[in-house]
């Protein structure tokens, strides 16, 4: 039998029926738009350790493989004794890979998503919010490389942890900005994915991650005019050397503003996103 | 109350070719003075349709003579170059029914992950009540879906998609099971999904079928409404 048109008018958070089961939405917005990227997320790292015996730690396993090989060669490269390089190289390292991976990747994100934004009308920057949460879950697995190595190695403190937090703070909202853009704009445009590649590659080179900052002495300007200097200032000087660098900060809270500006932008214009994909 | 009315709408789908995708040349062709805009078509003309609670409206019409996009844009993913959309109600589009399945986690996994999707809470009851409504065995619900046949596949999808009544149902295509057994059980329960909505719209080719459904049928030709009648009688059906 059909329903007789509309008796109930009220708009009820539990709606029940006789025989389908009894349903409780979340109320739409954004915060549950947030859960559902959460989600996504989540279950893409499930999906890694989906057919690994090991499970969560294969993530981890890699990045140690690789902080511990490249760790005890670039040690030698820029004569820095393991020990003080170690702890450096790790933590630098899976913070990078944050901003690259989390960036890198928003390049395709929406690409495999054309169904749910067309088929299901789900909001295209959820995806870029999965794509980061996704790499903020595999820093959380990654993060245990660095933690481990300053546990037996040292080179920090507690007050140099607390001092690192604004500081990472900022650098997470820059990469969230930055992945909003460059993911945005390499769906509108395809060409901007291979060049949002080499870029991040260049960046990595070309900061002081896989070599100390002494190694360039003399000539600091390679220093001044690089923004990831910067951004990875701004956590790593307190966590490092308990110095609060403030000319970074202002820096990097520059960087921050125009890029969040960039990043409204690029929201507003994701509502063409289903014409794209 | 639930109501959907569209005044004087325009929608212009955009072609992009390999060119418009390119930002390459368009920046060569801004430092050369000439922008060109891709070129567009009009999938929508100046488009009026008023839907109140209760309709069933059937859409039908040739290929590209713009029914899916019509239900897209009611559900607000197309954006309108000109007129005028207001819905009122939770609208559910589902238009496609293998959407957002990740086939390397478990069935029981993807349960939660669609319902999620569509904005419901997986409760364990409801997790548990759209397992039991598939029929399948047990031991299945915690294998990946790559192992399902595609039969399988259907039953799960099918019972997460019906799993819930929405206010507004957008549908393209009746959806049903090809499978003996299961198919009245599943013609059973869309009945009852649609019944228990306060707005379906459908496109299909099917015109037995939308006769049989709803209560209005329009006929689209070139993104503009030709004929719009009121379905005579009702078979009522359970």
């Amino acid at each position: 039998m059909y329903a007789e048109p509309d008796s109930r008018e009220a708009v009820i958070a539990v709606i029940e029926v006789a025989s389908l089961p009894r349903v409780k939405r979340s109320p739409p917005g954004l915060l549950n738009n947030l859960k559902l990227a959460y989600f996504l997320a989540w279950y893409d790292v499930r999906h890694r350790y989906a057919r690994s015996v090991i499970g969560p730690f294969w993530i981890t396993l890699q990045t140690a493989i690789f902080v511990g090989c490249i760790g005890f060669v670039f040690s030698a490269i820029s004569n820095v004794s393991v020990q003080d390089f170690l702890p450096y190289f790790a933590v630098s390292f899976v913070m990078w890979n944050l901003m690259a991976g989390a960036t890198n990747n928003a390049t395709t994100t929406l690409l495999g998503a054309g169904g749910f934004i067309k088929d299901r009308g789900i909001a295209a920057y959820i995806f870029y919010v999965q794509c980061f949460f996704r790499h903020v879950l595999f820093l959380a697995h990654n993060i245990v490389v660095p933690i481990a190595l300053f546990v037996f190695l040292g080179g920090t403190s507690i007050l140099g942890i607390v001092a690192a937090i604004p500081g990472i703070i900022i650098f997470m909202l820059v990469t969230m900005c930055l992945s909003l853009v460059a993911g945005t704009l390499a769906t509108r445009y395809r060409d901007v994915q291979p060049l949002v590649e080499s870029l991040m590659n260049l960046a990595f080179l070309a900061s002081p991650i896989m070599w100390k900052p002494h190694l360039v002495v003399g000539r600091e300007y390679l220093l001044d005019f690089n923004p990831v200097v910067h951004l990875l200032a701004i956590w790593r000087e307190p966590l490092l050397n308990g110095v609060m660098p403030w000319q970074s900060f202002a820096i990097s809270l520059a960087i921050l503003a125009v890029l969040a500006l960039m990043a409204s932008f690029a929201v507003s214009r994701l509502k063409n996103a289903a014409f794209w994909v | 109350m639930t109501q959907i009315s569209l005044t004087k709408v325009t929608l212009d789908y955009p072609i992009y070719d390999l060119h418009d995708k390119s930002l390459k040349r368009l920046l060569l062709s801004v430092a050369g003075g000439s922008v060109q805009k891709a070129p567009v078509i009009r999938a929508l003309h100046d488009f009026d349709l008023e839907i109140k609670s209760g309709e069933r409206i059937g859409l039908y019409g040739p290929n590209g003579s713009g029914k899916t996009t019509l239900l897209r844009t009611i559900a607000g993913i197309f954006p309108i170059a000109r007129g005028n959309i207001s819905v009122i109600g939770q609208v559910t589009p589902l238009l496609g029914l293998a959407i957002g399945a990740n086939m390397e986690i478990s069935a029981d996994d993807n349960i939660r992950l669609l319902l999620r999707v569509d904005g419901i809470v997986p409760t364990k009851e409801l997790v548990d009540e759209i397992w039991s409504f598939t029929e399948l065995e047990d031991q299945m619900r915690h294998m990946p879906l790559r192992t399902f046949s595609s039969g399988m596949l259907m039953r799960v999808l099918f019972s997460v998609s019906t799993a819930f009544s929405p206010e507004i149902i957008l549908l393209d295509e009746w959806l049903s099971v090809v499978d003996e057994t299961f198919s009245t059980k599943a013609e059973r329960r869309m009945q009852e999904l649609v019944s228990r909505s306060k707005i379906l719209v459908i496109a299909s080719h099917n015109m037995d079928m939308l006769k049989r459904v709803c209560t209005r049928i329009i006929r689209l030709e070139k993104g503009q409404i030709r004929s719009d009648t009121a379905v005579a009688s009702q078979v009522i059906e359970n």
